[in-house]
């Protein structure tokens, strides 16, 4: 027979199976990127002290790069946030939000002597890039300002300024990085909404999307509120999931396939875990987390497919009762992305006086008297609709923004109440760096 | 905040794709059917002081004069492309069918710690092949069947929960006739997944995952129209990672000839 | 049920089928030689020994100068679970490749892939070189753009971009005339810009977007019909097709894709 023919086609196999393998050899992206550990026991040290809310309130603020800034960018900004466990071990975590590729540090701080030290890890949520970083504010670097009692009367340009190291992976903090303080964060209030509770699985995020553990990871990545995915299962529970179909892309291989309606919650909380281990949460543990464990101020509730209606009201009702008892400022919104979850939200009685968010048009959303209205933000930047709604007393969210360039220029149009994003980061440093 | 998908449409995307490529590549791959020069030659009386000249289409089309080459038109028959030949044949319709033993082959963990658990990766699959066996080597054909790729059971919360795996393929086949009595086949397509809960219910779900398969097979002719066939397979659903290689016994029947 | 019923048919069919096809009837009467009536007319055909008598638009081998060749077809990229998650989206691009003969060993490239909704082209040159025997060799570069508009329900998008590309080839030439073409190529990003409404964002880098490798075969295919078939595996940080995701991952994700072609 034909000898060369087969020859090449034995090529062409070839080359498929060397491009399959190619395929099976490159890099994984499909594992959770390895946050460096034991960062902690670098803060354990000798008289290392918490630090003063006012300390910690003080030392928000933009700050400029000079050491490093071809790497991190020109400016940072900075915030707070905290996160409790088991309701009364309650962690702060300092936030540096940088321009380039989403970067972000968390760190923690110490006061040892009249020093204070912050030590965490960065990691660029674009790709897989992480390391480690670690600074120190001396006495005669802005912490004898930060430390005093009477702390902080407005810090000018280069009062506090943090030498720090960093490097990458797992690698000895060799690169230098120092931060002098610039200005304060943007005081405008601006919601910054992470997509799916804080992030997407694909962005191979310590915690899996729609999960409680995400939710407590937001308020650090640099979010104030969350956006997360609601279904019910087959016997009513509410729960956090986004897809349409149990599926390898968010929980671990079980053998349990095909839309999460069909299962009860109890076989999905008994068999079922979320790519990282967890389990799927309930609205309820969702909400729970929201209010006792972080400081977020805005929970979108997307109605993915809702068949009981009246019940997530009453959960709705419930936990802003309980923001309210515990004092927390909470707006939690009831969200309405289609025609038929309107319908089943329209037929409840008291839906005027429901808050609700609505993705469709602005007339539904005045006529439904939502809180806030939300576009898709590939309609482009809504300033003008933005204006109408504001002055009819609405809030305007954008979703899903994740471009630098676009959220640069949707946050400069100054319309927004909000962007929902899956890069938190990225939305936190061009809000906190605009100039008011 | 993505809209519903359509799970089929990317299984029937690729399926499609693959057999416009299969077909293609069914057409293409062609083998040389006797051209009447090459046809009288054989059964021709040789003359006896006149050798037959047979024209070698890969000779230069010049004359040593220099002038272009005339062809008569067996000749250009013989220096045209096979497939452009108007005389096909013969074709067959090949069914197979199998039955034999499979092993799942990835990595099986249930996500959650069960007590007294157990697993099994065997089970005992069926197939159904049908293959177009044209005038060349390569043949094209579909496949389906039934495997069982695995089950785990064990206590949960005090209470027995068993979990059941199987695909159905439906899958577009390649195959090729390597040397004689021995083939090896290449197919993608989806798989239906199939899984049955019981544990607080029963609960049945189905998904359809993208994938491949592979296999040889050495066929022992048992009649004019039958054979079996000695069959190692792999069956990989790759979008819920399901794997398992299957070693059966295939009956082969030549159901068609034209 | 209904792939049961469908399961009998098809068996009921088989099984007439292969009662019909028992009967062997006589082979088809073997159609008279084609070339004869060709011949007649005072047409004939020269083969070379050294020319492929197939078609090409990939096998690296000189086409002789002025000389044109196109493929019209349609090109399958799978959509990326990385970005498209749950929802996938499988368009098919038309595909047209052409080649004009500039010189002896120089010849004009380009394909064009159409979506009507987005679409790519890219123009070229390439320089051909015999290797040894039946294999040979090209090296060549080109510049191309992509746009792609999408205003339609929510959405008001649109964008546009530049590329260059780089390649080397090696083709084998069976005796059969089955051209074997294996390339590699390296794909850069000159410019991309999208808008949504008045919102634009801009990338003027010239950035590495990743790289990739064909296998294509060319052959004669049905009737005086010749084609060409070929997969690529193409691993890059941008895709056209894909523009409007406007995925932020700064890594290079796998895009499998085959293609068909007809010469015109």
């Amino acid at each position: 027979m034909n000898v060369s023919f087969f020859r090449s086609l034995t090529l062409f196999l070839l080359a498929g199976f060397v491009a399959y393998l190619g395929g099976g050899c490159r890099t994984k992206f499909d594992t959770a990127v390895v946050i460096p550990q034991n960062l902690k026991a670098g803060l354990d040290l000798p008289g290392a002290k918490l630090l003063f809310a006012q300390t910690r309130k003080a030392c928000e603020g933009v700050y400029a790069v000079s050491d490093g800034s071809d790497v991190f960018g020109a400016e940072i900004a900075a915030k707070w946030s905290y996160t409790v466990k088991n309701k009364v071990d309650t962690t702060y975590h300092f936030s540096l939000f940088c321009e380039p590729q989403a970067t972000y540090f968390v760190l923690e701080g110490r006061q040892v002597a009249d020093s204070i030290i912050f030590l965490g890890y960065w990691r660029r949520l674009v790709n897989a890039d992480v390391g480690t970083a670690r600074f120190v504010v001396r006495r005669n670097g802005g912490a004898r300002v930060l430390l005093a009692p009477d702390c902080c009367q407005a810090l000018k340009p280069g009062d506090v300024v943090f030498k720090g190291m960093y490097g990458n992976g797992e690698e000895n903090q060799k690169y230098p990085l120092t931060l002098s303080f610039n200005r304060p964060l943007n005081p405008k209030p601006f919601q910054i909404i992470a997509h799916r509770s804080g992030g997407r699985t694909s962005d191979l995020l310590p915690a899996s999307e729609n999960s409680v553990e995400i939710i407590r990871l937001a308020p650090e990545l640099g979010a104030t509120g969350v956006e997360f995915d609601i279904r019910q299962t087959k016997d009513g529970v509410p729960i956090l999931y986004h897809d349409d179909q149990l599926n390898l892309r968010l929980t671990q291989k079980s053998g349990l396939i095909g839309p999460v309606e069909n299962y009860t919650y109890k076989q999905l909380t008994s068999l079922v875990r979320l790519v990282n281990g967890e389990q799927i949460p309930t609205l309820e543990e969702a909400l729970t987390a929201v209010i006792d464990d972080t400081p977020l101020q805005t929970v979108w509730m997307d109605s993915k497919l809702i068949r009981d209606m009246p019940l997530i009201r009453e959960i709705h009702k419930k936990y802003i009762a309980k923001a309210a008892a515990q004092g927390r400022k909470v707006n939690i919104y009831i969200g309405l992305p289609t025609e038929t979850t309107l319908n089943q939200f329209e037929a409840l009685d008291d839906h005027l006086s429901a808050p609700s968010l609505c993705e469709l048009d602005t007339s539904i959303a005045r006529r439904i008297n939502a809180k806030v209205w939300a576009p898709r933000f590939t309609l482009g930047n809504p300033v003008e609709s933005a204006k109408v709604m504001q002055a009819a007393g609405l809030k305007v969210f954008v979703w899903t923004l994740d471009v630098p360039d676009f959220v640069r220029q949707f946050i400069d149009g100054g319309a927004l109440d909000g962007i929902l994003t899956n890069y938190s980061a990225i939305v936190a440093y061009y809000h906190y760096v605009q100039k008011p | 905040m993505y809209k519903s998908p359509s799970p089929m449409s990317f299984c029937r995307n690729w399926f499609i794709a693959w057999l416009v490529v299969g077909l293609a590549f069914s057409a293409l791959a062609q083998q040389p059917a006797p051209t009447p020069a090459r046809a009288r030659k054989a059964t021709a009386k040789p003359r006896s002081g006149y050798k037959q000249r047979v024209f070698n289409a890969r000779a230069p089309g010049y004359t040593k004069k220099g002038q272009l080459r005339r062809l008569s038109p067996d000749q250009l028959w013989d220096a045209q492309p096979d497939s452009t030949r108007p005389n096909r044949g013969p074709f067959r319709l090949l069914v197979y069918a199998g039955l034999g033993a499979s092993y799942y082959a990835t990595p099986l963990n249930s996500p959650v710690a069960l007590v007294d658990k157990q697993q099994l990766r065997w089970s005992i699959p069926l197939s159904l092949r049908v293959m177009w066996q044209t005038d060349h080597r390569m043949r094209l054909g579909i496949e389906t069947g039934y495997v069982s790729m695995y089950s785990y059971k064990g206590t949960r919360n005090g209470e027995l929960a068993n979990v059941r795996v199987s695909a159905t393929p439906i899958l577009a086949v390649f195959s090729m006739s390597v040397v004689k009595r021995f083939a090896l086949y290449a197919g993608t397509g989806p798989y239906r997944i199939n899984s049955n809960l019981q544990y607080d219910g029963d609960t049945q779900g189905t998904t359809y995952s993208l994938g491949w398969m592979a296999a040889g097979t050495y066929t022992q002719p048992l009649g004019k129209n039958i054979g079996i066939a000695a069959e190692l397979k792999w069956y990989d659903a790759t979008q819920t990672k399901d794997a398992c290689f299957i070693a059966q016994a295939t009956l082969v029947w030549r159901a068609l000839t034209w | 049920m209904i792939h049961a019923r469908l399961l009998i048919i098809i068996l009921l069919l088989l099984t007439t089928a292969s009662a019909w096809g028992q009967q062997r009837p006589g082979r088809t009467k073997r159609a008279p030689n084609p070339y004869r009536r060709a011949y007649q007319q005072g047409r004939f055909v020269a083969p070379d020994s050294t020319s492929p008598q197939v078609p090409f638009v990939h096998f690296p081998y000189p086409l002789a100068r002025g000389i044109n060749r196109a493929t019209l077809g349609v090109t399958f990229t799978t959509s990326p679970r990385d970005i498209t998650e749950q929802t996938q989206i499988d368009v098919p691009a038309g595909d047209l490749v052409i080649l004009r003969g500039l010189t002896k060993n120089l010849a004009l490239t380009g394909e064009m892939k159409f979506q009507f909704l987005q679409n790519n082209a890219m123009a070229g040159l390439r320089r051909t070189f015999p290797i040894k025997g039946r294999f040979y060799g090209s090296a060549g570069a080109g510049l191309g753009g992509w746009f792609g508009m999408l205003r339609l329900a929510d959405f008001n998008t649109s964008g546009f971009g530049f590329m260059g590309a780089a390649d080397v080839a090696v083709g084998f030439r069976s005796s059969r005339d089955l051209l074997v073409t294996f390339r590699l190529q390296k794909d850069l990003g000159l410019l991309n810009r999208t808008a949504v409404g008045q919102t634009v964002s801009d990338d003027g880098r010239i950035v590495s977007n990743g790289y990739g490798a064909t296998v294509t075969l060319e052959q004669a295919f049905f009737g005086r019909r010749h084609a060409a078939i070929g997969f690529r595996a193409l691993y890059t940080n941008f895709n056209w097709q894909f523009w409007s995701l406007y995925d932020t991952f700064d890594r290079n994700i796998f895009y499998p894709e085959v293609f068909m072609g007809f010469f015109l």
